[in-house]
């Protein structure tokens, strides 16, 4: 062969190779997304429906789609009390088969308050494998990738079809007795949730705390348990759902609403929208707040268990702080009376263990100090008693009443004693030894203090607090004065809220030329509509890439950061157009996110207002509710981040 | 005038050498696996440089060097297969990704094709200048 064959050869064939793997792979497991029933179509199935639940004839479904399989789910008080799973020539005939299979159960005649039941119906749209039970993507595929994350959780939903053995049945295209024993099991995207099974993995023994990753052995099992059989792993499937719910009750003349991830539309964004989300956050917050003064810390949503304030365990006093100063926050916005008593026990919890903490003392100088140290501490944590400061100082602003003022002049003193001259923190204190911990550095808690000592400096007007403040903002900012500083950001966002805070006694551009880049490297982190294109409801979100599920908690203290960056632009009459789009996308976002009545239907307990820690962890604790609804209730009174004319 | 040594087989026999012992050293220590198909494939790169190696080696032993300049031909040759597989392997994660996701997003599409040039230039460069000179003249030549 002459030497310009081979030359051809070498330079087209590993191409053509590599793209011809790239094509076969992809789409040998893309599920395209379904083509969705319309408002109509979603009416008329849920009708055949409804009327099996209400134990009437069932009028026929006469949506003729090409679909198969329906399952239906039937939601009362947020658990599942129903489940069938409805097969046919076409969508209209499965919904029949299920509405039969739904009559016939006899839950419906027992079940308490049937119409407030929600009738949830997922068809089942398209099919491909599982990459890990293929053994040429198995071996083929780098580590962990075919098996760690075979799944678009939220998504996709995972089946078995089995024959006696637990087998995948051999493929027969006469039909016959090898189809009539085999049995099909599907568990719903939303069941995987519920379940627990999408982020449980440990990739590395060193990284003990970082799961992500779907447990395809549990979720085998999971199966196999509907099938009654053991299911091998090569037998499993996954499936996508064209899903959608009845209204609630009251609203039962509209049609039901279409679901992504088992999340309903969000409400339009305004700023009516959003004052409402954050009244209903606040609302959460103080349903969940105990007598004693200390909040229900987390409330897991699909069992209804919640911690028990009257008990020690978990519990973050930077946390409850942070709480109580969203409370004041919207009070001061608000004037919501019903507001008021909750903050003020809420307070007294912390006067409480103030006296017990024994970290009151007299400094060298004669200054009164003291700190916020939670029960079976050892060492007082600077951002425990910066957040409270902050609680405080926004109570005062609220209120005019100055009752706590002696009480945060001491903690704001302990923060200053805690600052060093060149404007950093010392971040833990032992109260017993008098000594602080001049190595340790937690996260947070510097760009909390200095906003302490800002919002201290505003109630105050004591000179000492705004130098303070801004020798820390200075060496907060400063030191990223180095050549990958410009390129990588921390959690920043207390430094940005501390840096609007303390204009216009301070005004350095410097400040809100790094808040402005903080919220350009946040922006690379935030897909736009279309990008991924089976993940547009993450649209506005903070994402890592598209196979690792955003969490809401960011989504809220970074948007609490650019508004602080975004009204620093229009303090000093250059506001950037670019972090108003940002913090517009992630509220549009939020809103969506937060429990109500339209997607409380898979929720146990009342947690309406709550918000939850993602699409796929269901359950709340109370700094999600804080981070996210103080955004709210901040851009509710700017008309252009409430997404109304700019 | 008398023609000067060709140096190359011995520096290439050097910088064989040293890759094989820097293989094995981050194969051991940075990126243990636990997958077996991953561990073949790791370890098929410093054991084909080793083989790479040994034929270059016969450059000292004149009545071996022509077998040798094939065995390291060959060595070469697996080296570069082996490149080619990863890439495949990397191509085929990123599709099944996208068909799972839908899209497989900037951030890992970038993360990708580093790592495509990446493996290039670390892992494939050596045996592909190594390989195209023992296929010339002048390695010919020199392994006759």
């Amino acid at each position: 062969m002459k030497r310009g064959w081979w030359l051809l050869i070498v330079w087209t064939v590993p191409s053509a190779v590599l793209l011809a793997v790239t094509a076969i792979v992809f789409s040998a497991y893309r599920i395209p997304p379904p083509a969705r029933l319309d408002d109509g179509e979603r009416t008329r199935v849920i009708a055949t429906l409804r009327a099996a639940l209400s134990d009437q004839d069932p009028p026929r479904c006469d949506v003729h789609r090409a679909a198969d399989t329906v399952a239906v789910t039937v939601w009362s008080d947020g658990r599942t009390a129903i489940r069938v799973d409805g097969r046919g020539a076409d969508l209209g005939a499965a919904v029949d088969a299920a509405a039969t299979l739904l009559r016939a159960r006899p839950q419906i005649k027992t079940m308490p308050r049937i119409t407030d039941a929600r009738i949830q119906v997922d068809v089942i749209a398209g099919r491909a494998p599982l990459g890990d039970t293929e053994a040429l993507m198995s071996a083929l595929a780098l580590p962990g990738v075919a098996s760690l994350l075979a799944l678009n959780p939220g998504v996709d939903g995972i089946g078995a079809t089995v024959d006696k053995s637990g087998e995948r049945p051999a493929r027969s295209s006469a039909g016959g007795d090898a189809e009539v024993n085999v049995k099909t099991a599907l568990v719903l995207p939303h069941e995987l949730v519920m379940a627990k099974l999408l982020s449980t993995k440990r990739p590395s023994e060193s990284m003990g705390d970082f799961a992500m990753g779907v447990d395809l052995d549990r979720i085998a099992a999971m199966v196999g348990g509907r099938v009654g059989a053991r299911v091998d792993r090569r037998a499993l499937f996954r499936f996508r759902t064209d899903a959608f719910v009845e209204q609630p009750a009251p609203h039962r003349d509209l049609a039901p609403l279409q679901l992504y991830r088992g999340i309903p539309p969000a409400p339009k964004l305004s700023a009516d929208a959003l004052r409402t989300a954050a009244l209903a956050g606040a609302h959460y917050l103080v349903a969940h707040l105990a007598p004693n003064g200390r909040y229900v810390y987390e409330h897991d949503l699909t069992t209804g268990v919640k911690t028990d304030p009257t008990r020690p365990g978990a519990y973050s006093m930077p946390r409850h702080g942070g709480t109580t100063y969203f409370l004041a926050q919207v009070y001061r916005i608000t004037k919501q009376e019903w507001l008021r008593e909750p903050i003020e026990r809420a307070f007294a919890h912390l006067v409480l263990l103030m006296k017990d903490g024994g970290c009151a003392t007299k400094l060298p100088d004669g200054t009164d100090v003291d700190c916020v140290l939670d029960k079976g501490e050892h060492d007082a944590q600077l951002g425990s008693t910066a957040l409270v400061v902050v609680a405080l100082a926004e109570y005062e602003l609220a209120t005019g009443d100055q009752r706590y003022r002696e009480l945060s002049t001491k903690l704001a003193n302990w923060i200053l004693f805690m600052q060093r001259p060149d404007g950093s923190f010392r971040h833990l204190y032992n109260p017993v030894t008098r000594v602080a911990d001049d190595k340790s550095q937690l996260l947070y808690y510097s760009g909390e203090a200095a906003l302490a000592l800002t919002r201290m400096y505003v109630v105050t007007k004591d000179p000492r607090y705004v130098q303070a403040a801004e020798r820390a903002l200075d060496w907060l900012v400063g030191w990223y004065d180095f050549f990958m500083g410009g390129f990588i950001f921390g959690e920043e966002h207390w430094t940005c809220i501390a840096a609007e805070a303390i204009y216009p006694a301070v005004q350095k551009p410097a400040y809100r030329e790094f808040c402005n880049a903080y919220g350009a490297f946040l922006r690379q982190q935030q897909p736009e509509r279309g990008e991924h294109p089976d993940e547009d409801d993450l649209v506005g979100a903070y994402t890592v890439t598209p196979f690792v599920p955003p969490y809401n908690t960011p989504a809220g203290s970074r948007t609490e950061a650019m508004i602080s960056a975004y009204l620093l632009g229009v303090h000093e009459g250059v506001p950037d157009v670019a972090l108003r789009d940002q913090i517009v996308a992630t509220l549009q976002y939020t809103l969506g996110q937060q429990i109500r009545p339209e997607n409380d239907f898979d929720v146990v307990g009342d947690a309406d207002g709550g918000m939850p820690g993602s699409p796929l962890e269901r359950s709340v604790r109370i700094d999600y509710v804080q981070h996210v609804c103080s955004g709210m209730i901040r851009a509710s009174e700017w008309p252009e981040l409430a997404g109304q004319s700019h | 005038m008398a023609a000067r040594k060709d140096l190359r087989p011995y520096i290439y026999l050097g910088l064989d050498q040293l890759a094989v012992i820097i293989y094995v050293v981050v194969i051991v220590k940075a990126v243990p696996t636990w997958m077996t198909s991953a561990k073949i494939h790791l370890w098929s790169i410093p054991i084909a440089l080793q083989v790479m190696a040994l034929g270059m080696a016969s450059v000292f032993v004149p009545k071996l060097r022509k077998r040798g300049r094939w065995v390291a031909i060959a060595g070469g040759s697996l080296i570069l297969l082996s490149t080619f597989l990863i890439i495949v392997r990397l191509l085929a994660s990123a599709a099944f990704l996208a068909g799972v996701y839908g899209a497989f997003g900037q951030a890992a599409a970038s993360g990708a094709l580093v790592a495509v040039a990446l493996v290039i230039e670390v892992v494939a460069l050596l045996p592909i200048v190594q390989v195209k000179w023992l296929m010339s003249r002048s390695g010919r030549r020199v392994y006759a």
